[in-house]
């Protein structure tokens, strides 16, 4: 085997070929294949990157890898090396396409395929050179490797396929080798009307270093082109939905002078389309321009810059693109377009514009021009120059705009001084300070010598800062310029700021009372906290609120004896503020004070206490409450153990198990609820000791219910239920075992039911019929036979009743039966109902299990006057279902809420946020549904109704699906469907021949990226 | 997954309070201010004004209106009166005067209530003496400009979400707001909701394990907000009654077409920043309260991704991606391609919350119990109400400048990296990009003359 390696080279007007032919022996891999630069056109290599961001996105399936070659276990395969360089297919994904698009090119490209394996690389994303397993075929055809494929006409006589071009020789090697495409390739041409005057030509094509092709025309795109049409340019495609393949060393090279779009190229067309765009017209020049800058290397945009720059300078721009122009320089402009862009400062209507690109350029050069264009500026446009000049915060710019302090046009003045205080320092200070204005600025001087201060605060001279600041705390000032220097005070020296603070507490302008609270709240350190609240006696009764409202934001302990003591100040408002302050500043020491206030006859108090005590925390908090509490009297106790409830304390448990032993009836009361709040499963033994114990039956219900709340909010009942089980055999009582039985329900399971079961042979006829009640409530449909018996032949008629309401319900239960199963138990009970009332509940329930039995008993009962109407409602709502789906069993390949693909339920649009049935978060991935019918059913349409939250979540209608039935234990698609609807917000139809089958399933392509759902699904 | 309200067990303080209000830090009003009859007298009432009343800012002011603390005395606008804004409804001074004056008029029972004074220009409304506290409901591009005149002249604000229109006016308006001491509300009322409260204590007290990522779910798109009304394109004469050239205010000079102005400004870069930023100012902010990095921000911008509108008019983002990273190395996702609302995801589960629904992935995280020595965070059930009980306190509201501008910083973060199409770090202390000039000549637009900073 021969390697060979060559180079193009191509000169200004020609294009020459020149072959080398070295003798090496074995692989062709290291070969050098080289494109000449010839300094116009750089050479662009998708390739080269650290990712596929050389395509367009998204990518799909195709991989980066650093090594691809023949899968040792499979030679129709490809086994891969991490890394970077390689791209891979592995068949049947969407071809991929370079972002650049290129029209005359030269083109290097490796490619390496499987044995039997097809791919192809498609110029401008229209003409393909085949790629394919062609190694030793003799005579090769246009479909061999090397060929340009055929075109396709369906409709064409003599064939629909033609065109197509063999290559000269077969140059293919072995499947797994890697061999490579060297083209020439020229795009159509176009007259200025459009039309072609031109074919595409490859022009040259170098199979494994021997041409192949040379001038030939393609006449058209290719029978697989990505696009019919044909174009100036386009991307370049490798095609992926064959088989599998690899490519690497792809090195793409526009011919001098060819158009070329893309990865940061622009077209002068696109600049001529730019330059012509207006306010309203369409935007598409200007977007792709925006998308090439987003795309393109630094060295690439200066290019584009240096285009922009053109239009700007250019007469024949409009105003709308110049004004696109500098927003873009604004993203991009490097310095050399400080100076053009200096040129429009003066004008009146781009100046802004000019502002808008320059003002956060990095460069002094920007100082410079914007200096410089003040005198030749109008006054409005000197504003906007002076602004930027401030926020640069150009120091050397100072002197030039104290200058335009004394001018007549007030405006201009004013930004002026605003200016000289946002540049601030010592030097704007001084100017500002000796400067005479007018008296409608003297507010304006002031709040510039304000922020001339702050800039040197920051810049670390404190000391001249606050005499600044110092100057401007004057009576004669305003009061806004005084907060404001007041603020620069604070900041500039904490320590003695606090002194200030408080005599500003008592300052006779309201605006500076509520700054000092503000400066209360901010302001740092324990100290001054104890400064602070050590003057709330001090203050005017609205100043005490604002105060203590404003230490409580300050969240500093450290106020707390100091506010404790205003919660016995003689003013209401002083005091509920002081206690509600409390609430989240209090500590310990605080406790035995708020119990007091939260029995406060004041209404307005008692409530600020007890909302403070349900939210005071902190170290020994909750221990104190409840030595308070213990230490109480009995009243008192009471109502701290409600707001143990509020506190969510559980580590109150201990004191509410002695609690529950007070002498004082309420107390236990109140612990009883707390228990069922707090309690655990470490109570559960506790409590039910109780209810063994008490005597009383009124708190023996309340111990129960205490235990019942317990018990729901449990994780886990196994790890209780023994000790309730245990209590309910041993007591002695039959009071406590009545109230205990209810709990047996809650704790379900073999052994509670055995139990439950046993006392329905009680002779108490109480505990019989709590027994009948318990069972009437179980979890799980196990006792249904029981109360079937009961319901049948017990003497007392109350039981029965119990008994038979009982087993309507639980036949009523979520369940695995299909519902004819369920209807044909209901139908015993409507059988042995012997009053309307129960005949009712079983039509009440029935249209739950819809199927043909459920509407033949609702039909039937329509005859008997006394359940009449409720069965015709029965009969309505049955008659309008699918009988079909909502009978059926349904199965799902996972996903949450099942049950609500066939609940007869759907939303009014996918905006009004109703829950269904989804596989969120799965992404992307084929799912299933079945319905099992639980008989043969003859079936010709299914509906979908598709969950889609667009704009809440990230369930999308999906991408494909289809309907399969079984038949012989097999899924087989059904056939001449009429089409497979993915629309959101409605019923999709499909319908097809008709099958009889026990079950249909729907396999379902979720969209890329996207998850899906089902809010409905009927058969029919 | 649970899905259920939650039943408050306040019981002790049932029928002491509005359910759920009960812990809000309270506010008491000075008994001087109370009238006889316990409400408060017009006299001593908070002075309102509102600066925008379009949709938002007219809504708002409802809400506003049924606080018996507060009477509106102005409101203020740069459109007389037209359709066109939400659904196509109607917007502008007069009809918002109108409001105020039949509102009061029924309160009083005197069916004339004059006193509601509507203004073209807020620098009049700002300058009166009388009025404490104004709402802002004006485009993005005014906020800045009008938040700090506001300011200066020392009113107390509640101004709309997103708080900015760029990292550098956000900065501004907080050291304005700073250093005048008033209280700002930033409109981000989903932290007045207790959905949103309750899954940041769950992920603050490590209910849900080692917080690792969080997702916010946005809307995409640009759909238009004005039932048909505004939507060409093409420019047109100024309609009669709309000052046009104080609506453009600091923006960059453009004819008048009915797409730009009203409702849909929103898809124009020029005045806002998409469905990014009008959401950003929601979910991104429950993030960061949750994450407790409310005053501070990302290390790091990556995997930023946007497709922007293509239209003659609109081009903000329609779909976009981004991540932020944090110091604790926490993972925060802005998308519209994730779940809507915000998802907080950790080592032990998750929590997700949307406006009036949460849900866990557990029982046991849904229904766990925050403990009296745990994080509780600031509680409000009314956004308005707690900015007027701020304004009367001078306490901190729910939703501050600095954690509002730090909010909707993460948005503009996002679409400087989607527009430069590259990653980004950040320093969140010095508010700059670390080593790119470009992205941060991003933080600031220069303010068209007349108008500046």
């Amino acid at each position: 085997m021969k390697t060979k390696g060559f180079i193009f080279r191509s000169a200004v007007n020609s294009v020459i070929l020149v072959l080398f032919v070295l003798m090496t022996a074995l692989s062709f891999s290291s070969a050098e294949t080289l494109l000449i630069d010839d300094g116009e056109q750089e050479c662009i290599e998708p390739l080269k990157g650290v990712d596929l961001s050389a395509f367009r996105q998204p990518t799909n399936r195709w991989q980066f890898v650093g090594d691809a070659s023949l899968d040792p276990q499979d030679d129709r395969g490809i086994a891969t090396k991490p890394g970077a360089g390689v791209l891979v297919g592995r068949g049947g994904i969407p071809n991929i396409f370079t972002s650049l698009e290129h029209g005359d090119v030269e083109a290097h490209i490796e490619f390496m395929v499987p044995k039997g394996s097809n791919s192809g690389v498609y110029f401008m994303g229209r003409y393909e050179i085949q790629v394919f397993d062609s190694w030793g075929v003799e005579k090769p055809q246009h479909s061999d490797c090397g060929g340009i494929y055929q075109r396709w006409d369906p409709g064409r006589e003599g064939g629909p396929g033609f065109d197509g071009i063999p290559p000269r020789v077969n140059a293919s090697k072995r499947p797994g080798e890697w061999q490579s495409y060297d083209v020439i390739f020229k795009a159509p041409r176009f007259d200025s009307s459009g039309k072609k005057i031109a074919n595409a030509k490859f022009v040259k094509v170098v199979h494994n270093g021997i041409l192949i092709h040379e001038n030939q025309e393609a006449t058209g795109p290719t029978r697989a082109a990505a696009f019919g049409d044909e174009k100036k340019v386009g991307p370049l495609m490798f095609q992926g939905d064959h088989g599998p393949v690899a490519y690497r060393n792809i090195r793409i090279r526009p011919l001098a002078g060819a158009p070329i779009a893309g990865a940061g190229y622009i077209s002068d067309e696109l600049i001529n389309s730019l330059r012509e765009y207006d306010f309203g017209k369409s935007r598409n020049a200007l977007v792709a321009i925006e998308d090439e800058i987003r795309n393109a290397s630094p060295a690439r945009k200066q290019v584009i810059e240096g285009k922009l720059l053109e239009v700007l300078k250019s007469g024949r721009a409009t105003y709308a693109a110049r004004q696109f122009v500098c927003r873009i320089l604004r993203q991009t402009g490097t310095e050399e377009s400080v100076p053009v862009l200096a040129k429009f400062l003066t004008d009146e209507k781009l100046s802004h514009m000019a502002r808008f690109a320059l003002q956060q350029m990095p460069y002094g050069e920007v100082d410079r021009v914007l200096l410089g264009a003040l005198d030749k500026a109008g006054d409005k446009t000197k504003i906007g120059i002076i602004s930027s000049i401030a926020q640069r915060g150009d120091k050397g710019a100072v002197e030039k705009i104290a200058e335009y302090i004394s001018s007549d046009n007030e405006e201009l003045a004013k930004v002026a001084i605003s200016a000289l205080g946002w540049i601030g320092g010592e030097k704007a200070a001084e100017i500002l300070m000796k400067a005479k204005v007018p008296s409608t600025l003297e507010l304006a001087k002031d709040d510039a010598l304000v922020s001339s201060a702050d800039r040197m605060l920051s810049g670390g001279q404190a000391e001249k800062a606050l005499a600044v600041y110092e100057k401007m705390t004057g009576e004669d000032k305003d009061v806004m310029v005084r907060i404001a220097a007041y603020s620069g005070i604070v900041k500039a020296n904490k320590d003695k700021a606090v002194g200030m603070v408080l005599s500003l507490l008592e300052d006779e302008n309201k605006e500076v009372r509520n700054a000092a609270a503000r400066f209360v709240a901010e302001m740092e350190g324990v100290e001054a906290t104890r400064t602070f609240a050590e003057k709330i006696p001090s203050l005017g009764i609205d100043s005490q609120v604002m105060l203590i409202n404003c230490l409580a934001n300050r969240g500093d302990t450290a106020a707390a004896i100091d506010v404790a003591k205003a919660v016995k100040s003689d003013n209401k408002s002083v005091r509920t503020t002081a206690v509600s302050a409390l609430g989240e500043i209090g500590t310990a020491s605080q406790v035995k004070l708020l119990v007091e206030q939260a029995m406060s006859e004041e209404d307005d108090m008692a409530k600020a206490a007890k909302e403070s005590l349900a939210k005071i925390s902190g170290g020994g908090v909750s221990d104190e409450i409840i030595k308070v509490a213990k230490l109480s009297s009995p009243d008192v106790r009471a109502n701290i153990i409600e707001l143990l409830i509020d506190r969510n304390q559980s580590s109150a448990l201990p004191f509410l198990l002695d609690a529950v032993k007070d002498k004082n009836s309420n107390v236990r009361s109140a612990a009883y609820n707390a228990l069922a709040s707090l309690a655990g499963k470490e109570q559960v033994g506790d409590i039910v000791e109780l209810l063994l114990t008490n005597k009383d039956s009124g708190e023996r219900e309340q111990i129960r219910r205490a235990l019942v709340s317990v018990i729901k909010r449990l994780e886990n009942l196994k790890e209780v239920s023994d000790t309730i089980i245990e209590c309910i055999t041993k007591a002695e009582d039959d009071g406590v075992r009545v109230s205990l039985l209810p709990v047996l329900n809650q704790i379900g399971g073999e052994r509670a039911l055995e139990i439950a079961r046993n006392y329905l042979a009680s002779r108490n006829s109480e505990i019989k019929k709590a027994a009948i009640r318990t069972l009437s409530d179980w979890p799980e449909p196990a006792p249904m036979k029981n109360l079937l018996d009961i319901a049948a032949s017990d003497s007392i008629e109350t039981n029965r009743i119990l008994a038979l309401r009982g087993y309507i319900k639980l036949s009523s239960l979520p369940s695995e039966r299909f519902n004819s199963q369920t209807v044909e138990m209901l139908k015993r009970a409507f059988a042995l109902a012997g009053r309307a009332e129960e005949k009712k509940s079983v039509l009440f329930v029935l249209p739950n299990f819809p199927c043909k039995e459920a509407l033949e008993l609702a039909k039937k009962s329509m005859d008997d006057e006394s359940t009449a109407a409720e069965a015709g409602v029965a009969v309505k709502k049955l008659q309008a279902m699918s009988l079909i789906a909502t009978g059926s069993k349904v199965t799902t390949s996972g996903g949450t809420n099942v049950h609500m693909i066939n609940d007869r339920i759907i939303p009014k649009s996918h905006e009004d946020g109703m829950v269904s049935f989804h596989w969120w978060p799965r992404n992307g991935t084929e799912e299933w549904v079945q319905y099992d019918f639980g008989g043969p059913e003859q079936v010709s349409t299914v509906v979908v109704y598709w969950f889609d939250d667009t704009g809440r979540g990230a369930c999308r209608v999906p991408k494909t699906w289809k309907v399969l039935y079984r038949k012989a234990g097999r899924w087989e698609p059904v056939k001449n469907t009429n089409g497979y609807g993915v629309e959101r917000d409605k019923f999709n139809s499909v319908t097809f021949e008709s099958v009889k089958t026990d079950a249909l399933r729907l396999q379902i392509q979720l969209q890329d990226n996207w998850s899906g759902g089902i809010h409905e699904w009927r058969v029919e | 997954m649970s899905k259920r309200p939650d039943i408050s067990r306040r019981t002790f303080l049932k029928g002491t309070a509005i359910a759920g209000a009960a812990l809000a830090f309270p506010t008491i009003v000075p008994s001087s201010v109370l009238g006889r009859d316990g409400n408060v007298a017009p006299s001593n009432r908070i002075t309102m004004g509102f600066i925008g009343v379009g949709n938002q800012g007219t809504g708002d002011m409802g809400g506003f209106l049924r606080d018996k603390r507060i009477q509106a005395v102005a409101v203020c606008d740069v459109n007389r009166l037209s359709d066109g804004y939400w659904a196509g409804a109607v917007g502008g001074r007069e009809n918002a005067k109108k409001i105020v004056e039949s509102y009061y008029s029924r309160q009083n029972n005197t069916g004339a209530f004059k006193g509601c004074e509507s203004y073209e220009d807020f620098r009049e409304l700002l300058a009166r003496d009388d009025v404490d506290a104004v709402e802002i409901a004006v485009p993005d591009h005014w906020h800045a400009a009008i938040t700090i005149t506001a300011a200066k002249a020392g009113k107390d604000i509640y101004c709309q979400k997103p708080l900015s229109l760029t990292i550098a006016d956000g900065r501004a308006m907080v050291n304005a707001v700073k250093r005048y001491k008033r209280i700002l509300q930033v409109g981000s009322q989903q932290r007045s909701d207790y959905n949103f409260r309750r899954v940041c204590e769950l992920v603050r007290n490590g209910r849900i394990g080692r917080l690792q990522t969080v997702k916010c779910g946005l809307p995409g798109g640009t759909p238009d907000y004005s039932g048909g009304k505004n939507v060409s394109t093409d420019p047109a004469e100024v309609p009669e009654g709309f000052n046009y050239e104080m609506w453009l205010g600091p923006a960059p000079l453009a004819p008048y077409c009915p797409a730009r102005c009203f409702v849909n400004f929103r898809w124009i870069f020029d005045y806002s920043g998409g469905q990014l930023t009008d959401w950003g100012g929601h979910h991104p902010d429950i993030a960061q309260w949750g994450m407790g990095t409310e005053n501070t921000g990302p290390l790091e911008i990556k995997n930023a991704k946007a497709e922007f509108a293509k239209g003659p008019l609109w081009n903000t983002a329609t779909h976009y991606y981004f991540e932020c990273i944090y110091k604790s190395g926490v993972k925060l996702i802005i998308s519209d391609r994730v779940r809507g609302g915000v998802t907080f995801e950790g080592t032990d589960g998750w929590v997700w919350a949307n406006r009036g629904i949460h849900e866990a992935s557990s029982d046991e995280i849904y229904k766990s119990v925050i403990g009296p020595d745990e994080v509780h965070l600031y509680q409000s059930n009314n956004h308005f109400r707690n900015f007027i009980d701020c304004v009367i306190s001078r306490r901190e509201p729910i939703a501050p400048v600095e954690t509002g501008h730090r909010s909707i910083s993460l948005a503009h973060l996002g679409n400087i990296a989607m527009i430069l199409g590259r990653g980004l770090k950040w320093d969140p202390d010095a508010e700059r990009f670390i080593g790119d000039d470009t992205a941060n000549s991003m933080l600031l637009r220069a303010h068209r003359e007349p108008w500046y900073l």
